[in-house]
């Protein structure tokens, strides 16, 4: 699967549900366990049709949250709404609209991958009929667990155990789907297969609520995203959005030169800039050690990559390496989540972030010759 | 993959395998709940667990009844000289006949083979009831009131506990029933299957004993299948589920309180056992108190436990031809143990639905 495509497909399905239905929100949602505040305020929006990537380091209430919007936990206070009602109202009829894989998918291990299927379709309102029985086959070959219908559940791989949860969540054709680190446990055919088959049911007019730590994946998979930390919503936008404004509105290059004297001469004029007559374009030095002399990473604002290069020249340095690194979602989520601040608007890309100076930024990413 | 996929999507679409359009709506919550009583159902029968109580309901049942028979057997194989009474001394002696101290045989002592006979019929007799139909049922009952106690405790706390400890708590509470639903659910399949239970109990049980009987040459008068037996021995059963669920909904309580199967199984268990020594032992106690107000305080306590209510119920309901003999001054009449156990059902029931409701289903 081509990221661009994709991307511009999310984006045409973006413009097509800007006026679509409220599939999920919450208002003022929060969850507080004794004095720890889990979530706080939550203010989430998901339209019909959207893939939203929900994403948040470990402890930020992400799981919390998901468990709230599947009415396994009350909040303290707030509301839910799903399909533009209370779920407090209609819980049993809302939430048989809904599929969910909530953490480690719960089955009783007694009981074969089918026979589970039975259950969780008894418990979503299915009738045990031929037509159940019938989806309950095809949902086991999907998941490619057809091989396997009488074994019982206890005998399952991990991977296994988390592709019967995928079927379960897609038991009874929800029109939306929470998923709480759905790829985890499967092997990379595995995640592939499940990419497309989001995709496809995204295509239908499915709408999909993904928590995961695999921002690549989200990046590729979602038109929408939310970035939780310590509780508090960051962000709440499109990905294009994301990517083009905010993330764009960056650039981050890394320079090479022959010798170690030239290179501290370099670090030393920057630096200097930095907080001088470049201040306003050069966002960040930082100084990356490898085997030789190390190299320097510059963050600058979009557009001012002759500067950095006309500033180096004047001063008779000259790089022998010169590469533009892409700020992925990646970068961008450890940057939002690990500033001191914890909650600053990702809008505010001038303002000087010493944090992205500390931050090693370039295991993994994609660099290209400028 | 791909059509198998496609085949999905489109089968998904289609409204007869949802709720949500299948039904109108004021029967959709019924048709609903029925739906979690018959998968409830479906667990109970796929359970490894339920298998294994009842088969050792049966198993318990066969040890029994085969040593009553055995014993038959053994007693019918003795002579006819096993059943000639002793000489016995006489109560009075007339003066002069016997040293002081001594008793003197009565003249009129040694029994004849009739005598012999009629004592032997006798002592079959009493035997052969207990495994030989129509007072076999009530046997089997007493039976099945005193280990079905337990298995009972231990199948409902697995069926409630488990959902905690196996965490399925969330895959059923995350699709939609609520929480009233789920567990009046459970309670309801609950006690179907201990209605099947005791029912098989007591049918199999019978047979065994016909068996036993034919095997032993015990005589069965086939007179006692009228419909009255029928209909006493329904009752019967009937009655005896309805008083042995309260165990079942003690273990629904420790169960949820502790959210674990160990703890259903174990609380109910603990309960019970408790429950019956204290049940034994008031009135030991009552009668060795000199103070009358605290005598009858004991007495009245004991009177309001669930063992003695149950006990009443199930004796009570043992009429007709499943009498055993004359019942106990001090029982509880059937209205007294019917709302003094719905009492306790009640509690048991309420706690539950509100720890449920109060608590929030974590991991």
């Amino acid at each position: 699967m081509g990221t661009a495509p994709a991307q511009s497909e999310h984006e045409q399905r973006q413009e097509q549900n800007q006026a679509g239905e409220m599939v999920l929100s919450t208002h003022a949602l929060t969850k507080r366990y004794g004095e720890t505040l889990a979530v706080d305020s939550l203010d989430l929006e998901v339209r019909r049709g959207d893939i939203v990537g929900f994403l948040g380091p470990n402890g930020a209430g992400k799981t919390t949250t998901i468990r709230m919007l599947t009415g396994l936990i009350q909040p303290t206070s707030g509301d839910i709404l799903l399909f533009g009602t209370r779920l407090k109202k209609q819980r049993t009829a809302l939430l048989q609209r809904v599929g969910a894989l909530v953490e480690s998918p719960p089955f009783y291990p007694y009981l074969s991958g089918a026979d589970n299927l039975r259950v969780a379709a008894s418990a979503s309102g299915m009738l045990q009929d031929k037509a159940t029985a019938r989806r309950i086959a095809e949902l086991l070959e999907l998941v490619s667990l057809g091989d396997h219908p009488r074994a019982p559940f206890r005998r399952y791989s991990q991977g296994m155990k988390q592709r019967l949860g995928i079927a379960a969540a897609l038991l009874a054709d929800p029109e939306l789907l929470i998923l709480d680190e759905p790829t985890t446990s499967l092997d990379p055919a595995g995640i592939v297969e499940f990419r497309s088959l989001l995709t496809r049911l995204a295509a239908q007019g499915k709408t999909v609520f993904l928590s995961s730590h695999q921002l690549s994946e989200v990046q590729v998979l979602c038109n929408r995203v939310a970035i939780l930390n310590k509780g508090r919503l960051l962000y709440q936008g499109t990905v294009s959005d994301l990517l083009h404004k905010h993330i764009g509105q960056r650039m981050r290059v890394v320079i090479g030169f022959e010798t170690g004297e030239a290179l501290q001469a370099a670090l030393a004029l920057l630096r200097a800039e930095w907080t001088g007559a470049a201040k306003e374009w050069l966002l960040a030095v930082k100084h990356l050690p490898d085997q030789q002399h190390g190299q320097i990473l510059v963050e600058a604002k979009t557009g001012h990559a002759g500067a950095l290069n006309a500033l180096l020249a004047r001063q008779n340095l000259f790089a022998s390496e010169l590469h533009r690194v892409e700020m992925t979602l990646e970068q961008y989520f450890l940057t939002l989540t690990t500033a001191p601040s914890g909650n600053q608007p990702p809008g505010a890309s001038d303002q000087r972030q010493s944090q992205m100076i500390t931050h090693p930024p370039v295991a993994g990413v994609v660099a290209r010759k400028l | 993959m791909q059509e198998a996929l496609s085949s999905v999507e489109a089968e998904g679409s289609e409204p007869d395998s949802s709720a949500a359009h299948a039904a109108p709506r004021r029967l959709r919550g019924l048709r609903f709940w029925l739906g979690l009583v018959e998968m409830e159902l479906f667990k109970l029968r796929r359970r490894r667990l339920t298998k294994v109580l009842f088969a050792t309901q049966m198993g318990l049942l066969v040890l029994v009844l085969g040593t009553i028979a055995l014993l038959y057997s053994s007693i019918q194989a003795q002579p006819l000289s096993y059943f000639g009474p002793q000489a016995t001394p006489c109560a009075t002696s007339t003066p002069g006949s016997a040293a002081p101290g001594q008793s003197a045989p009565c003249p009129t002592a040694t029994p004849t083979d009739a005598d012999r006979e009629a004592t032997r019929a006798s002592v079959l007799a009493d035997f052969q009831q207990y495994f030989v139909p129509p007072l076999a049922v009530t046997l089997i009952i007493e039976f099945t009131r005193a280990t079905s106690l337990f298995l009972i405790a231990i199948l409902a706390g697995a069926v409630i506990g488990g959902e905690y400890s196996l965490g399925t708590i969330r895959l059923l509470f995350s699709r939609g029933p609520g929480q009233i639903q789920l567990m009046t659910a459970k309670i309801v399949a609950l006690a179907l299957a201990v209605l099947v239970g005791i029912g098989l109990t007591m049918v199999l049980g019978a047979g065994i004993g016909l068996v036993l009987a034919l095997l032993t040459g015990a005589p069965v008068q086939w007179s006692f299948l009228t419909l009255d037996f029928a209909w006493r021995s329904v009752l019967l059963w009937v009655v005896t589920t309805l008083a042995l669920m309260i165990y079942a909904l003690v273990a629904l309580l420790a169960a949820t309180l502790t959210r674990s199967s160990a703890g259903g199984i174990a609380g109910a268990i603990i309960y019970a056992v408790v429950e019956r020594a204290a049940s034994n032992l008031l009135p030991f106690f009552a009668s060795r108190l000199t103070s009358p107000a605290i005598s009858a305080f004991f007495l009245k306590v004991q009177v309001y436990l669930m063992d003695a209510n149950v006990s009443a119920l199930i004796q009570r309901s043992e009429s007709g031809p499943l009498a055993t003999g004359t019942l106990p001054a001090t029982l509880p009449s059937t209205s007294h143990a019917l709302v003094t156990l719905g009492l306790y059902g009640l509690v048991c029931v309420v706690l539950s639905m509100l720890l449920v409701f109060r608590r929030d289903v974590a991991s």
